[in-house]
């Protein structure tokens, strides 16, 4: 594969999953959705749209349960992480 | 014991807001964490900016278990004392880059608030429905008067306010450079619960540097709406009860001043819960986040006795739960 076939390819890998990612995970409030049918102080996770897991207990905010974590983030392995997403400009630095 | 009683010592407006915040919630118990048996370390008022604090006071109150004790009531002014100005919030346009915008997190992550990020909603939340901006101007529809941005800030969004990004200014609410002041009552010394207790959806806490530490924003009230309650970088933003508030700790990024790590290299110190309990960054110097929280996401060790780490800048939360009893008070 030569570097222009490349770049498409990385761009366009890119394009689909950022599309893919608004129909898995953005939107969806996961954090609340993880615990939307549990009940309070159980364990819960969720996979963000990075491929980060989160992982921790349900805990009551008013009347919501959200599922605050407590344990580190697993992060997504590094190709994931260097996915070329103009959306997805994260904090992971300073901007 | 409800935090209606810790709320009504909280300088607050009259109105009820879905955009976080002021609402009175009771705080419960837990069934399952169990009670630390680790050192306690008082409260020190000390190490709160002095620019920062409008008083401190030893009162007599009664605690969230029903006992006597002595708590600090601390009025602190509500604008972050290490700070002159607030914002960037929402971006003017779709060309708006970072350094002129501020923040919104979703599912645990931090976004930085650009132009870009406003005209891609659609995309990002997977509905056509999101349309933030003028699309033949590039403009971005900003809440730029207090009725938009109150009106913008209620549970039910009217259809003329929703596809908006959502900004209140604090002038709005105090005098140019100042902020809505807020008491909060601190157990001297902290007294672990026999089962946390509930967060509830006021605020958890307050930051050494004067401004409220709001409990988990109803993002998904705000999504539902269209709207976008824009953050500035230190995670914060203005309501009409609370005033400037943050949902996060994100010191040490673009426009929000680092906190110092302590000399041991564990997290620095930022602020205290409402039971008394220091609240310290996620991470320490090395980057890395303690393996051993509770579910409050506290922890204990020799240094700084029982002391929670906040959750990072992007998930909503600074801590999971009370581990300490909360305080109410008996003679003011
Ligand atoms: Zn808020
Ligand atoms: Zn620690």
């Amino acid at each position: 594969m030569n570097t222009f076939s490349k770049i498409v390819v990385i761009v366009f890998s890119g394009l689909i999953n950022a599309i893919a990612q608004a129909h898995n995970g953005h939107g969806d409030e996961l954090p609340w959705q993880a615990c939307s049918t549990s009940e309070k102080n159980t364990p819960c996770e969720y996979t963000n749209s990075h491929g980060d897991i989160y992982q921790g207990n349900c805990k009551l905010f008013g009347e919501a349960l959200m599922c605050v974590r407590n344990k580190p983030i697993v992060r997504a392995n590094m190709s994931k992480m260097l996915t070329p997403i103009k959306l997805d400009n994260s904090n992971q630095g300073t901007k | 014991m409800t935090k209606a009683s810790i709320s009504s010592l909280i300088i607050t407006g009259s109105l009820a807001f879905s955009g976080c915040g002021g609402s009175s919630e009771t705080i419960t118990d837990d069934e399952t964490s169990e009670t630390p048996s680790t050192d306690i370390l008082a409260v020190d008022t000390t190490l709160f900016d002095s620019a920062a604090v409008v008083s401190v006071e030893t009162i007599d109150c009664t605690l969230s278990n029903g006992d006597d004790s002595s708590c600090y009531a601390i009025t602190v002014t509500g604008f972050p004392s290490d700070r002159t100005e607030l914002g960037h919030f929402c971006p003017t346009d779709i060309n708006t880059e970072a350094e002129s915008a501020g923040k919104w997190f979703d599912d645990g992550v931090l976004y930085d608030l650009t132009g870009e990020f406003v005209s891609n909603l659609d995309l990002f939340y997977g509905n056509s429905e999101w349309q933030l901006f003028d699309a033949d101007t590039g403009e971005i529809f900003i809440t730029d008067t207090q009725v938009s941005c109150e009106a913008a800030a209620r549970p039910d969004v009217a259809e003329e306010y929703q596809n908006h990004c959502v900004q209140c200014e604090l002038t709005y609410y105090a005098d140019e450079g100042q902020g809505v002041e807020s008491t909060f009552l601190l157990p001297i010394n902290p007294v672990f619960r026999e089962t946390s207790g509930d967060i509830g959806m006021s605020n958890i806490g307050v930051s050494l540097n004067g401004v409220n530490l709001a409990a988990a924003a109803p993002t998904q009230a705000i999504l539902s709406a269209f709207t976008i309650a824009a953050f500035d970088d230190c995670v914060g933003h203005v309501n009409p009860i609370d005033g400037y508030h943050y949902h996060g700790a994100n010191h040490g990024d673009g426009e929000c001043p680092a906190v110092e790590f302590e000399a041991d290299g564990h997290a620095g110190i930022f602020g205290y819960a409402l039971d008394g309990f220091a609240i310290y960054g996620m991470l320490d110097e090395n980057g890395e986040e303690a393996t051993d929280l509770d579910e409050c996401r506290g922890q204990t060790d020799e240094v700084r006795g029982y002391h929670y780490h906040s959750a990072g800048p992007g998930e909503n939360a600074f801590i999971g739960c009370f581990s300490g009893e909360t305080a109410n008070s008996t003679d003011i």
